[in-house]
């Protein structure tokens, strides 16, 4: 049986936790004078805190203890992260910035899922504490508001380590320390390390720290947003393009990975298969959309350098945009189409399928085509040198059908509102994927406004099913997942 | 000398019969009454019954007064413990312990003075490296090293349309300009030390002592192409086969390399060995499903060898050989010959009862490794006085093969081979001196630190003994 109580009582505090976060644009708001943004949120921050406490308290363990069971804790996080964008939004609403709620709501979303789709026409006159809240919603989500929850409360205590499953991307988790309190807290300082050195590397290359600062965070939480209406691109400098595509590429790594390197076992790193595919992937679709490019940009330095900003941006499923690649050479579309379907890697904050299932699922496959060739023979698929588990390769491959399943559904509800095809499955593709820009209607300079606000509540939903891959969402829908036994 | 073996089973049984034949002073002990009493009943020697880990009954086996104390029971932490309880109460005996486990066997855990074991000896270790050295030499035989000479005796089988039919000693030797020694044939079961004129007749079995090119040269005059042997199935996935597979796939280097990165980038640069495919046919899927794991290069195959699916389906096709090596010796016989009748060009079969070397040369398999005759081999190697370099037991013959080393003590030094007085029925059949080996002639004169290479009964070992090292 599920118990509502300790559900709500975690969402409570996680509801307090992004409150308190709040106060980062409000001091900005304050600093800039910006009055309408002061008062939204001054009042948002009140509500929710308000909102927090209460329900913390009401909910508070009466006897007993209040561990979260598995079922309790899919809840929990699917829930958690509703509700965070449920008040993440109310200050675009309260500000005037976003007047419609449907509108603030899948802009939220958008942001804390990492998605980076806009429905905004246009960016720039917005206030800057506006902007800083719609990039700090990538930051936290990017590496989870739940694992961020796990960190700051280490008495989530055992429970802990299903939830950070439930909302860590790829189909396993790597505990890197024996609690996971202490996982959570080292992945967070890795992220929060990276931050601060992308942000000083942005402010050498020019930018101001505002700048600097949001747009590490679309970055590293591989999210998309930008302040500037043409994206990355506004800046129009090598420099910062390729510090950003570095980035990009480091934000789509298994963070398990710097532990690793950081406890000085460089070595691991060349083992890992996910790692070599993902950089074999990267490397290979930017040379070859480099060629692509050479009638368009002319000089190779040129083309690679929008080739790998762009192949970064899409496989990391950031979404930034230096060129609009929607009108490059169709082949050089191709490539970028193909690295929709690949995704970052585990453990990173990257979004779509992640490499390590795409190349579970190749091995598979392979594998089974050996059995067919001789029956008889006992083959194993080996990830990092290791054999796996069955179990793992049917997770992978129900993730597969699931993940198509839900690009579909997303597809057709699109395509009724009266989309063309390239733009609704492209929208799927983004939406599910967590990409943000995509073809068609919705390429890197257009936007999301013109979609009916019954499809964005949907694709709202598709871009949650994505973030927390696509099993914690869905669960919520079988019957047996609230059935009393 | 006098030895104390803990455990009559296989190994301990033939032990025991092995150094009772040479006359040694031998108690066994064996907690199983049954067991010890056909002991008692066919063996000449001493037998208590009683747990091997107990300080009154090895006291009640005569452990003082032993040189040497072997631990061969089925268990091998009863071996080790056995082993410890003895060095730690006495320092006299020699300990010598039978360990399966490799992690146990190759851990420096062992060589610790608590644990106080002088000598390990893992069985299957033992085993698949008999195979692995008849294997190198195309498996056209059992292959057996002299120490480290660089020579070694091979066993040829000589079957009807062999070119050495009919053909006299002296006549082969002329025809090859590599040497080698001859020192014994088996003939209708029975030993024969040939002489020049002697007439090798089909169904013969010959065993020869040669360098590298001499082996190579007798085995192409025998008929037998010796062939790169690149795809070799492997029938049972238990510790033997793994062994061989590990050799096979050049697992121990990898295992060093591990160690050292820069070894490793230098090892991609240098050429590789002849690739060697490596293909597992196992019964137990649980088992098959391991090996997939642990081999990644092989090819693993659910099936049972002894199916007639195996054959029909073609599965071994094209096999240079077949390794059987299942835990059932009578299956491993049978499904070599069967092999051998569906395209596969040697086989290897490993079987524990030494009756069955025997059979199994009749009925044409290649080469037939005893787990329990390699296991005792590797025993008497240690029990020996320490100037016996290796002593081969020739499996259906009376007569071994003894390597010395001559020092100072040894009252042949200094002797004409023909003033040596050796018992009946033992000739000298080479005497290395540095890098050379000559073969004996009556005035040659014998110097400290050369080794002879000597063929004798079996009963004749503790005379020879005394001949060569005094005493």
């Amino acid at each position: 049986m599920i118990r509502f109580t300790p559900v709500l009582h975690v969402v409570a505090l996680l509801v307090g936790i992004i409150s308190l976060f709040m106060l980062a644009p409000l001091g900005i708001a304050v600093y800039n004078s910006e009055s309408s943004s002061v008062q939204a949120f001054g009042f948002t921050i009140l509500i929710a805190f308000a909102f927090s406490a209460l329900t913390w308290w009401f909910t508070r363990a009466r006897e007993g203890n209040h561990h979260l069971r598995t079922r309790e804790g899919f809840l929990m996080v699917s829930l958690s992260w509703m509700v965070a964008s449920a008040v993440g939004a109310l200050p675009f609403v309260l500000s005037g910035a976003i007047p419609s709620y449907t509108d603030a709501y899948f802009e939220t979303m958008s942001g804390f899922t990492t998605t980076g789709a806009s429905i905004l026409t246009a960016i720039e006159p917005l206030p800057r504490s506006i902007l800083f809240w719609r990039s700090l919603t990538h930051w936290l989500g990017g590496m989870g508001i739940v694992v961020l929850t796990v960190a700051i409360l280490p008495f989530l205590g055992v429970g802990g380590v299903q939830l950070v499953r439930a909302e860590s991307p790829g189909p396993t988790l790597d505990k890197i320390a024996p609690k996971i309190t202490q996982t959570a807290k080292i992945l967070w300082f890795i992220y929060l390390g990276l931050t601060v050195l992308e942000t000083v590397l942005l402010m050498i290359a020019g930018m101001d720290l505002f700048d600097a600062l949001t747009h590490t965070f679309g970055t590293l939480a591989t999210g998309g947003f930008s302040p500037k209406n043409a994206s990355v691109g506004a800046y129009d400098s090598g420099f910062i393009d390729w510090i950003i595509t570095v980035f990009m590429i480091m934000a789509g790594m298994n963070f398990g990975l710097y532990h690793k390197v950081l406890s000085g076992n460089v070595r691991d790193i060349f083992r890992n298969t996910e790692f070599k595919a993902y950089m074999s992937i990267f490397i290979g679709s930017m040379v070859v959309i480099a060629i692509f490019l050479l009638p368009v940009y002319g000089g190779f330095g040129k083309s690679l350098r929008y080739a790998g900003f762009q192949a970064a941006s899409i496989i990391t499923t950031t979404g930034y945009a230096t060129a609009d690649f929607d009108m490059w050479p169709m082949a050089a579309r191709g490539i970028l189409f193909f690295l929709m379907f690949v995704g970052g890697c585990s453990g990173s904050t990257g979004g779509g399928p992640k490499v390590i299932r795409i190349v579970a699922l190749f091995k598979l496959a392979l594998n089974e085509m050996k059995y067919m060739a001789r029956p008889r023979t006992i083959s194993r698929v080996r990830i990092d040198g290791e054999p796996v588990k069955k179990d793992f390769l049917y997770s992978v491959a129900g993730f597969a059908l699931l993940y198509m399943l839900c690009l579909i559904v997303v597809t057709i509800v699109v395509t009724i509102f009266g989309a063309d095809l390239t733009t609704g499955f492209s929208t799927a593709l983004v939406t599910v994927g967590n990409i943000g820009p995509g073809f068609g209607q919705i390429g890197p300079t257009m936007n999301y406004a013109f979609y009916h606000p019954f499809v964005k509540w949907v694709l709202s939903g598709a871009m949650l099913a994505g973030r927390l891959e696509v099993y914690t969402v869905l669960i919520l829908l079988t019957p047996s997942f609230w059935s009393r036994r | 000398m006098n030895v104390v073996i803990l455990g009559a089973g296989r190994v301990g049984f033939q032990l025991a019969r092995q150094l009772v034949s040479e006359g040694k002073q031998v108690t066994i002990i064996e907690k199983e009454p049954e067991a010890a009493r056909r002991a008692a009943d066919r063996l000449d020697c001493r037998v208590v019954t009683g747990e091997g880990n107990s300080l009154p009954v090895l006291r009640k086996a005569g452990i003082e007064q032993a040189d040497f104390f072997v631990s061969v029971t089925e268990s091998d932490e009863i071996n080790m413990i056995a082993c410890s309880l003895v060095a730690a109460e006495y320092s006299e005996p020699v300990t010598v312990a039978r360990v399966r486990n490799v992690a146990y066997s190759t851990s420096r855990m062992v060589r610790q003075r608590l644990y106080g074991i002088d000598h390990i000896i893992n069985p299957e270790i033992e085993a698949a490296r008999a195979v692995i050295r008849s294997l190198e030499r195309g498996a056209v035989g059992t292959v057996n090293p002299f120490s480290d000479s660089g020579l070694s005796m091979t066993s040829i089988s000589v079957d009807n349309g062999c070119p050495l039919v009919d053909e006299s000693v002296r006549d082969i030797r002329a025809g090859l300009s590599a040497n080698f020694l001859l020192p014994l044939i088996i003939r209708d079961g029975t030993s024969l030390i040939p002489a020049g004129d002697t007439v090798i007749r089909a169904h013969d079995m010959l065993y020869v002592i040669a360098g590298p090119e001499g082996t190579n040269a007798i085995i192409s005059a025998a008929g037998l192409r010796r062939r790169e042997l690149r795809r070799i199935a492997i029938a049972g996935g238990g510790r033997i086969g793994r062994y061989v597979a590990d050799y096979l796939m050049g697992r121990e280097e990898n295992a060093e390399a591990e160690a050292n990165t820069w070894s490793k980038l230098i090892g991609r640069f240098r050429k590789k060995p002849p690739g060697r495919s490596v293909h597992f046919v196992e019964r137990d899927y649980e088992v098959g499903r391991q090996l997939a794991a642990d081999y990644p290069g092989a090819l693993v195959t659910n099936a049972d060898i002894s199916d007639e699916e195996v054959a029909d389906t073609g599965l071994l096709e094209g096999y240079d050989l077949l390794v059987s090596a299942t835990g059932n010796q009578e299956l491993n016989l049978v499904s070599a010959l069967h092999a051998k009748n569906h395209g596969v060009s040697r086989t290897i079969a490993l079987v524990r009862k030494a009756a069955y070397v025997t059979m199994a040369r009749e009925m044409g398999v290649d080469v037939t490794v005893s787990v329990t005759d390699t296991m005792v081999d590797s025993i008497l190697r240690i029990l020996r006085k320490g100037n016996i370099r290796s002593i081969h037991t020739i499996a259906g013959s009376t007569f071994e093969i003894i390597d010395f080393l001559l020092d100072d003590d040894s009252p042949l030094v200094s002797k004409a081979v023909k003033d040596m007085k050796l018992p009946k029925d033992s000739l000298i059949l080479m005497v290395n001196r540095g890098e050379e080996y000559l073969l004996p002639s009556g005035d040659l004169e014998i110097f400290k630190g050369d080794r002879l290479v000597i063929i004798t009964p079996r009963d004749a070992v503790k005379k020879l003994e005394e001949v060569v090292v005094g005493s």
